[in-house]
């Protein structure tokens, strides 16, 4: 695959992955925008409702996706926010972190979403 | 040959993944990819896999509750973004466990475990007994001891002369679990441990006092068995 992911990726990761099949690296990707993005709408709505054993179990599900796009560091404060929802008994204790957290996803979507759009026109 | 197996995980990417996997491998041969354990349970019990890929956290069953449920066990690898279920994985006797994100790498060297351990059963001929789940826990039974098998719908009967288990499963799922050359499938709801048999009439044979009818179109193989068990 000739294709060069974005420098903030974890391109030696991704190459493991997908090798030269940048078809299916496409398909991952528009699979964690739709999939990641739903389930990370219904994270805020769980956050908004002080639910943090389901914000926990969703993010402990969405924790891996990221990294099937590159985004190995963000896998790993996930986890350290899993972590921390553990330890609390609402969502003021994993503050400022949580928030952080949801700015870095938010951002991350239109990372991959860039991402995909240039693999689409390098192929 | 391929080996056959399943997928079971909630996260449509992880499912996605390990497809994928199976499929740049070309060693491994899905059978079925399933979003809840129940899914699986149900196809289990109508298939035999030799190995699942199974998720732990799942909504309803999770990965080790559906390990109680089956009527046999495959191999098994865990698939989870927790190390934390490592030593309840070793306990359910597992063949090996992938941390998510999984790397192509390690996926072949856990498909790679699975082969050894099969091979290994294949040749030395270990497969002397099998576990089936009756009355709500596994119990292991000696081929030797099981003088026939025979299917009731969703059910089994595994007749030893001691005792009878009964377990949720099909004949076909028995069939595939025995791999063994004593046995015969003598009749569509009956398998027979062709050295246990004490008669055999035109149609019909007995084992242990047991009569079981032989259908028309088994009847050939089980006179040949018969001529060289």
């Amino acid at each position: 695959m000739d294709f060069v992911f974005h420098q903030t990726l974890d391109r030696p990761f991704l190459e493991s992955m997908y090798g030269d099949d940048l078809v299916y690296a496409k398909e991952v990707f528009a699979s964690f925008l739709k999939e990641t993005r739903a389930e990370f709408e219904e994270i805020k709505q769980l956050y908004g409702r002080n639910d943090l054993k389901g914000m926990r179990y969703k993010l402990h599900k969405i924790k891996p996706t990221f990294s099937f796009v590159g985004l190995t560091a963000l896998t790993e404060s996930t986890e350290k926010i899993i972590s921390t929802c553990d330890a609390s008994l609402n969502t003021t204790d994993i503050e400022p972190g949580c928030s952080e957290l949801f700015t870095t996803i938010e951002n991350s979507f239109l990372l991959i979403a860039g991402e995909l759009a240039r693999m689409e026109k390098h192929s | 040959m391929k080996l056959t197996c399943i997928i079971v995980d909630d996260e449509p990417l992880s499912r996605s993944f390990l497809e994928k996997f199976c499929e740049r491998s070309e060693r491994a041969k899905i059978a079925g990819s399933f979003a809840s354990a129940a899914d699986a349970i149900s196809f289990l019990d109508k298939n035999v896999v030799e190995a699942i890929f199974l998720d732990v956290e799942m909504p309803g069953i999770n990965g080790f509750q559906m390990l109680d449920k089956l009527s046999y066990r495959p191999r098994v690898i865990m698939t989870t973004s927790k190390t934390d279920y490592a030593f309840t994985a070793f306990e359910y006797n597992v063949t090996d466990f992938l941390k998510k994100p999984i790397e192509f790498n390690r996926f072949l060297d856990a498909l790679t475990k699975i082969e050894e351990a099969s091979r290994n059963t294949a040749i030395g001929q270990e497969v002397n007994d099998i576990m089936i789940k009756t009355n709500g826990s596994y119990i292991r039974l000696r081929l030797d001891d099981i003088l026939y098998v025979e299917g009731m719908g969703d059910y089994i009967k595994y007749v030893t002369a001691e005792k009878t288990h009964i377990t949720h499963s099909t004949l076909r799922a028995a069939e595939e679990a025995i791999h063994d050359g004593n046995f015969l499938k003598v009749h569509r709801s009956y398998i027979v441990n062709i050295k246990k048999i004490s008669n055999f009439t035109d149609n019909c044979l007995s084992v242990n006092g047991n009569m079981i009818p032989v259908s028309k179109s088994n009847k050939a193989e089980l006179l040949e068995k018969l001529k060289t068990a």
